[in-house]
């Protein structure tokens, strides 16, 4: 069918050009590969579903970030809405507790810093895992993150700072952490 | 810990080093996949055995600071929460912005309790909500009451257009003698007006009360206008919305105090 070939000629074009960038971010936005593997077949559902509606007033590549994010977003969400609890006073230390995470192969193979700020990432709040992983592990610019995240400039920039802000700090009160615990 | 600078640098140099992903699917194989799914829109995504995918950083975590949060915000000055006789009043200035804005910017996510308590001071009160009664959950959004105050809760993060209807919001009087130059008390006109966004509900489009990066808010609630003050955003990003609806006699209907879950 016509059809077809073109999904396929457009498939083969988005895949060359984005696909593993694309599949990077997911990949830091859900920290998981299998995950990222399933999110990433979303991706094109949706943008071979919606090409339509790509107004070309932002770019190619940044809405398909945007795309990607929208998925990825949905699948935190959906995971999430499992574990909701919504009342109630909790005390911090619950829920320093549920952040016990397994790293994925590929980071564990890491130096123990970078190690670190991946962990420590995954504390921030997700807008600034969004800006983190967009500026500094995708390298986009600025303005093609703001496009991306539909952010002005200066809300990039200033969670982009706040984020590394929070790292810092988590960071630090880790070593203090490992300090007590002798580690 | 002393060189702050220093320590920025050799985190953005951490991130740097975080390692390239590449994706190890087969390219045909992956094709093959979309493409049945494309002409069969019911084929879920293919599953494989996950790893336990732990959480974000708890709804709950969120309430907690709101919940130190807010009764702060009543405290200041510009937003406040007066006793008056056994009435509460809230009182909401033009000025709020700003200083609602620096006011937010003066915290941090990850602040302890003792250190928001250094910053705010003593809440007032603290924000309990253990009736479950009190909670209304829609879609990804939820309201509470708090004392008289209606609290919409909804994730920033995750939704990017959301709905306030009927069914989803919880009905509260709010009574709110004020006594400066803006005045927005249920049931009274709202005094002042001029200093506030005003939506008119004729169109479609006038249904929207909230939009900003990306998050879109639409009521379909049987009020004529909708007077919005958004008063900036959390230090991780969370939008704080306060938005007031009107009747067609001008009449205060409901206020809503907007505030972002992290999820």
């Amino acid at each position: 069918m016509k059809e077809d070939r073109l999904v396929d000629q457009e498939f083969e074009r988005l895949y060359e050009t984005y696909h593993q960038s694309l599949f990077q971010f997911l990949f830091y936005m859900v920290r998981n590969r299998q995950i990222a593997e399933e999110l990433v077949q979303e991706v094109y559902i949706k943008v071979f579903h919606s090409y339509s509606s790509f107004k070309g007033d932002s770019s190619e590549k940044t809405w398909l970030y945007s795309v990607a994010r929208h998925v990825g977003v949905d699948w935190i969400r959906s995971q999430n809405r499992k574990k909701r609890k919504l009342l109630g006073l909790i005390d911090i230390s619950d829920i320093e507790i549920q952040s016990e995470e397994r790293l994925p192969d590929e980071i564990i193979l890491e130096k123990e810093e970078v190690q670190e700020v991946f962990q420590m990432l995954g504390k921030c709040s997700l807008d600034q895992q969004h800006v983190i992983i967009l500026r500094y592990i995708e390298t986009l610019t600025v303005s093609e993150t703001a496009n991306i995240l539909g952010w002005s400039e200066s809300k990039v920039k200033t969670t982009q700072h706040r984020a590394i802000k929070a790292l810092k700090r988590l960071m630090g009160k880790l070593e203090g952490d490992l300090k007590v615990v002798g580690r | 810990m002393t060189n702050s600078k220093w320590e920025i640098k050799l985190i953005e140099n951490y991130l740097r080093k975080l390692p390239k992903i590449e994706d190890r699917q087969d390219k045909k194989k992956l094709f093959e996949l979309i493409q049945k799914r494309l002409q069969h829109p019911q084929v879920k995504a293919s599953k494989k055995k996950r790893n336990k995918f732990l959480p974000f950083v708890a709804t709950a975590a969120v309430f907690f600071i709101i919940s130190l949060i807010i009764p702060s915000f009543f405290s200041e000055k510009d937003m406040a929460i007066k006793e008056v006789g056994d009435k509460a009043s809230m009182l909401i200035t033009p000025e709020m912005k700003p200083n609602y804005k620096y006011f937010i910017d003066e915290l941090d996510f990850e602040m302890s309790y003792q250190q928001l308590i250094e910053t705010l001071g003593e809440p007032i009160d603290i924000i309990n909500i253990e009736d479950e009664n009190l909670i209304h959950t829609k879609g990804y959004f939820m309201t509470a009451v708090y004392d008289h105050y209606e609290l919409l809760m909804y994730n920033s993060h995750f939704e990017s257009e959301f709905t306030i209807e009927k069914s989803s919001v919880v009905q509260v009087d709010i009574v709110k003698p004020v006594d400066n130059d803006l005045t927005i008390k249920i049931g009274e006109e709202i005094k002042g007006e001029a200093e506030l966004k005003r939506f008119p509900i004729s169109s479609e489009e006038a249904k929207l009360i909230y939009d900003f990066s990306g998050i879109k808010a639409y009521h379909d609630l049987d009020v004529k206008d909708v007077y919005f003050l958004d008063g900036g955003y959390s230090p991780s990003g969370l939008p704080v919305v306060v938005a007031i609806f009107v009747d067609e006699n001008q009449l205060v209907k409901r206020i809503i105090i907007g505030l972002a879950t992290a999820g």
